[in-house]
């Protein structure tokens, strides 16, 4: 380098970079949002609030286990049958939602059918089944159902735009049809994600089942709605108690098991 | 434009007054042969003057800027390709992929469920000869590139079509393998009546096995050689 050589400067319209920018507009929203902060206005002690409140959680009342496991065990039934339900619902309306397959009117169309299904909460669809088949397991398998085509039917599509259609063209050369090409040239590539997106849904769906109990959907959550009704926290703690060993074992099922499927 | 129509007083390849460009630049142009029934074409040249496009513009897969290509079959399942990315599916077996070699021959209802038995002892057969027969059952991402190909090779000859297009179909073998494939592929010609097309860089192997030579060159030219009269 010459002496006396300057490094150039960059204007401030190039130092603006898009995170740069994205930041500023988080911290002028923060600003904004600061009026959530202010509560009731009243002087209350939040701290002995919780103390106290938490303190009737324990000890945890596990003379409802039995009644908690069989409560655990339809919640699970509920999910495992929305989780079903919607995977079949889904892989039709994600060939259609997917560009490399079904032409552009048919993937518009789809996808904004799965925007909406998505745009509803999976308590609302809950909500919506209790009011049509009334308080029972059924409305949750229901609700969870509508609830996940949404989300199962955005991840096959997305599946089915990432992969190489290279192969299932090749075997079009041959005279295969559609649906022999999709047999043996496009799932078997998207199989394992396919699988794996399923997996993960089943878990979400138990979590949800938990909830969605809660507007008289089954399983679980008619349990913890009973229990805070009443007021037997000490129950109620068991029941949360119980949904964090089954979430546990899930998480670590769930994500050995997808290892085990992503890698084969 | 690629044509497929079954003609028997017609060669069973012919391109004729055949242009291809590749964006701006000529591959070649006014390229006109015709192969015979049961003969084998070597396509050579250097890298980047055209062959595997070529091969594409037979396969009917691009469109070119002048002129057509004919081959003389009656549906696209008699012509068999081995491409140069091989396009079989990784994820299935080395059995399934040389089966989806005759998917063109049935119905979707028919392999649904699977192929019939006869077609899975011959597909066997053939992938015995090519020696992968033990790796029958492992998914193709599992195995070398050369067993890939050879997997790709044993689809096209379980096909079974008239025509055979290949787009260097020995690159990955050794120098047994390849003579092996090759006298294999020159059987079909001489026996079976097949017609190959084939792109090939190795001048031992074009010398033993082509019954015609294609050559194309950098400066857009061509020219036809006839090694042997069958």
């Amino acid at each position: 380098m010459k002496t006396g050589e300057q490094i150039p400067k960059l204007s401030w319209r190039e130092n603006f970079t898009a995170f740069r920018a994205t930041l500023l507009l988080f911290a002028v929203a923060v600003i904004f949002s600061v009026p959530a902060l202010s509560g009731s206005g009243r002087e209350l002690d939040y701290f002995s609030n919780l103390v106290r409140f938490l303190r009737q959680f324990f000890p945890p009342d596990l003379s409802v286990a039995p009644q908690i496991m069989s409560a655990l065990g339809e919640t699970i039934q509920i999910a495992v049958m929305a989780t079903f339900f919607a995977t079949l619902i889904a892989m039709p309306l994600a060939l259609a939602g997917s560009q490399t397959i079904a032409p552009r009117w048919m993937n518009l169309t789809t996808r904004m059918i799965l925007n909406i299904i998505r745009t509803l909460p999976s308590l609302i669809w809950a909500l919506i089944a209790v009011a049509v088949v009334g308080a029972n397991p059924l409305a949750g398998v229901i609700g969870l159902t509508f609830y996940s085509i949404g989300y199962l039917g955005k991840f096959f599509s997305d599946a089915f735009e990432s992969i190489d259609t290279e192969v299932s063209d090749g075997l079009r050369q041959l005279e295969a049809d559609r649906v022999q090409a999709f047999q043996f040239g496009l799932f078997p590539q998207v199989k394992p994600l396919i699988l794996s997106h399923v997996l993960w849904m089943l878990e979400y769906n138990i979590r949800s089942a938990a909830i969605v109990g809660y507007v008289g959907a089954g399983g679980v959550g008619l349990l913890l709605h009973t229990y805070q009704e009443f007021g037997q926290w000490n129950k109620f703690a068991s029941v949360l108690f119980f949904i964090l060993i089954l979430v546990t074992i899930l998480d670590l099922f769930g994500e050995w098991l997808r290892g085990k499927i992503l890698r084969v | 434009m690629t044509k497929l129509q079954k003609d028997n007083e017609k060669a069973a390849v012919s391109v004729t007054g055949l242009t291809v460009a590749r964006g701006d630049r000529c591959l070649f142009e006014q390229m006109t042969w015709s192969l015979a029934k049961g003969n084998f074409l070597a396509v050579t040249g250097p890298s980047g003057v055209g062959k595997s496009s070529l091969l594409a513009c037979l396969q009917g897969m691009i469109t070119p800027s002048d002129g057509e290509c004919h081959l003389n079959v009656e549906r696209r399942s008699l012509v068999g390709t081995v491409f140069q990315h091989l396009r079989l599916t990784n994820e299935l077996s080395v059995l399934t992929n040389v089966l989806c070699g005759r998917l063109g021959n049935y119905g979707w209802q028919r392999t649904l469920f699977g192929f019939t038995t006869s077609d899975r002892l011959q597909a066997f057969q053939i992938i015995t000869e090519l020696g992968i027969a033990d790796l029958a059952h492992k998914p193709v991402k599992n195995i070398s590139g050369g067993e890939q190909q050879r997997t790709a090779i044993a689809r096209v000859l379980f096909q079974d079509p008239e025509i055979i297009l290949a787009d260097e179909p020995t690159s990955d073998l050794d120098p047994a393998l390849s003579l092996k494939i090759m006298g294999m592929l020159r059987t079909l010609c001489r026996e079976g009546e097949k017609t190959v097309v084939a792109v090939m860089h190795d001048r031992e192997l074009v010398e033993e096995f082509a019954d015609v030579e294609l050559s194309l060159m950098a400066d857009r030219s061509w020219a036809i050689r006839n090694i042997r009269t069958t």
